[in-house]
């Protein structure tokens, strides 16, 4: 009778990700991309033998520093069966995470803003290397992954293709995916 | 559901494995993604009985490949079982029944659909091939539908065509081989000819190909100002493979009893119209031979060659010089037409600007505009040999080391 019966019904909040405010961050965006712009850092220190601590003090976003709620820090070290005291995940783990998060984390916007409840997300992530290539044993051998494999379950409140779609999209929006499998450029110097 | 891989192959074809190899001998991961089976168009698409034009040594790919009879040649279903072979050989990471939907440019690398999964790479090859689908012209819609129509793709021998007479339309080798069996099953056979390149399977007693690539021909490069609808359309030279690679012209169809007719033009009702000047096509054909046979002449004076003369090659056959203008097909008994009027291709699924007016690929010698994406598999892609088997492996070898640079400076460019 109205426009009003016409519209779609409004997005709302859903697997406790603020829907609405997320959409309007998009179109704030949208119009000064420059705020889109951001810098990640990690500070790390070492601690004893292979293990270390690395700390997340803040980062540059939305035109300014930016601070996380509360401080974070992760310990990395090698395990037991590499003369290491077990500290922490070893580093190339800590990678493996970073896949499994990252998508994850574009599983559940995707799947609000699609308004798609969400009842679980799991994931399972492998990496193989070869090690004699890190220990310089073989030359031949890669020092890193050789490959990297993520199988992801879902459960949710729409078919299986509606799921899978929203699983395929995270990917092709995953910057840990993205930079895992594009490459990108890496620079080590010196710091005074 | 989602692959990365630095290299995608569109195509598990004697042109993407052969890649295969090459990208594999320079530790380049990548994977193949294949609509059918390995070598599908030679599984599904040749006719039974048809035999490779080349003899083997020129069907031959990089790495491991030996076979007993270099100068033999080979049933396309021989070739097909020999790609299967060489794809377990070189271990390609070939991926079937996986047909591509989609292929774009996003986010700095290439995202493709395909098999109902999407694959992400730095580089994509389209290795697809060049006879794609049957080029047939538009007007053949207009024959009545009494009249069958069949495409090379499709035929599967003359005892499968209905009794009566055949025209077949196109005088290159598929044009000719088809003539020649469909004449001997009994039905009787009118050849539209049109443009054609004669060539004898021996001269001076040596294999043609042999000389060809003696002479340096088949190394000829791209030439730079040619149009590259003509160099995609060039007629394959008139010869046969099958019977150890029998001797096969216009004038052994004529006196098999094929009737020679000019190029088919057009059609209205059933009626076919015809360029009448059939004597014009067939002296530009006997041009092209004998320009052929001088190149092959040069280089053996050059080289002091004490190979027995053969003024029988020199010969201009004798050959109907005027055609009909028209021929109404029922009232002629034709029942039948075989188009082999070469062929097409179609990338309806890829959505990059690399296409020509044409619907063609645009590609440099392999590159194309777009960083990262090339091409493999074409006739005088980088060479005159690269229409054949051996070149094709050839030009994997020199693509090889350029996709390489490619993804190097592809990380360099993210920054």
């Amino acid at each position: 009778m109205t426009t009003q019966t016409l519209e779609k019904p409004a997005k709302t909040a859903m697997n406790g990700v603020d829907v609405p405010t997320f959409l309007a961050t998009l179109g704030v965006v949208g119009e000064t991309p420059q705020i889109a712009q951001f810098t990640f850092r990690a500070d790390g220190e070492w601690l004893s033998g292979t293990h270390s601590r690395t700390a997340f003090t803040g980062f540059h976003g939305a035109m300014q520093e930016m601070q996380h709620r509360r401080d974070y820090a992760v310990e990395c070290d090698h395990p037991q069966v590499l003369c290491g005291a077990d500290n922490g995940v070893t580093p190339v783990e800590l990678l493996l995470a970073a896949l499994a998060s990252c998508i994850t984390a574009g599983i559940g916007n995707i799947a609000s803003i699609r308004q798609v409840k969400l009842h679980a997300v799991e994931t399972k992530v492998e990496g193989d290397i070869n090690l004699n290539g890190i220990l310089g044993l073989d030359k031949s051998a890669r020092n890193g992954f050789t490959g990297v494999r993520m199988a992801v379950k879902i459960r949710g409140d729409a078919p299986q293709e509606k799921l899978r779609e929203i699983v395929e999209q995270s990917v092709a929006r995953s910057a840990v995916f993205d930079v895992l499998s594009n490459g990108v450029p890496v620079s080590v110097e010196m710091a005074g | 559901m989602s692959t990365a891989t630095s290299v995608l192959i569109l195509g598990a074809g004697q042109a993407g494995l052969a890649l295969s190899w090459s990208l594999s001998q320079r530790g380049i991961d990548h994977i193949l993604l294949e609509r059918g089976r390995v070598g599908e168009r030679w599984h599904a698409e040749r006719w039974p009985g048809l035999h490779l034009l080349t003899p083997n040594w020129m069907n031959r790919l990089p790495g491991p490949w030996s076979e007993a009879e270099p100068e033999g040649f080979m049933s396309a279903a021989g070739f097909a079982a020999r790609l299967k072979n060489y794809r377990e050989a070189i271990s390609a990471p070939v991926i079937t029944g996986c047909e591509v939907q989609s292929v774009e440019r996003e986010n700095g690398r290439f995202r493709v659909v395909a098999g109902g999964r999407q694959w992400f790479a730095r580089a994509v090859v389209i290795a697809t091939g060049a006879c794609d689908l049957p080029a047939v012209p538009a007007w053949a819609k207009a024959l009545p539908k009494e009249i069958i129509q069949v495409v090379p793709t499709r035929y599967r021998g003359a005892e499968a065509l209905p009794e009566g007479g055949v025209l077949v339309v196109g005088a290159s080798a598929t044009g000719v081989q088809l003539a020649a069996e469909i004449q001997a099953s009994g039905r009787p056979v009118t050849l539209a000819v049109g443009r054609h390149v004669r060539a004898p399977r021996r001269y001076r007693g040596r294999e043609i190909f042999e000389l060809l690539s003696q002479s340096g021909f088949l190394d000829a490069s791209r030439p730079e100002d040619a149009d590259p609808a003509h160099l995609m359309a060039l007629p394959s030279l008139q010869l046969t493979g099958s019977a150890g690679g029998a001797a096969l012209g216009l004038d052994r169809l004529q006196a098999m009893g094929v009737r020679l007719v000019g190029r088919a033009l057009g059609a209205e009702g059933g009626t076919l119209h015809f360029e009448p000047a059939l004597g014009a096509e067939i002296d530009a054909g006997e041009r092209r031979r004998r320009k052929l046979l001088t190149q092959l002449e040069t280089h053996l004076a050059e080289t002091g060659s004490m190979l027995p003369a053969d003024p029988e090659a020199w010969r201009a056959p004798d050959l109907p010089r005027v055609g009909p203008e028209r021929l109404h097909l029922p009232a002629q008994g034709i029942r039948t037409v075989v188009w082999a009027t070469g062929f097409r291709r179609a990338y309806p699924w890829l959505h990059l600007p690399v296409l020509n007016s044409a619907g063609e690929l645009e590609t440099d010698r392999g590159t194309t505009a777009v960083p990262g994406l090339y091409a493999l598999g074409l006739p005088f892609l980088r060479h005159r040999a690269s229409a054949f088997i051996h070149g094709v492996g050839r030009d994997a070898e020199d693509l090889a080391p350029l996709i390489a640079a490619g993804l190097r400076r592809g990380i360099q460019l993210a920054a």
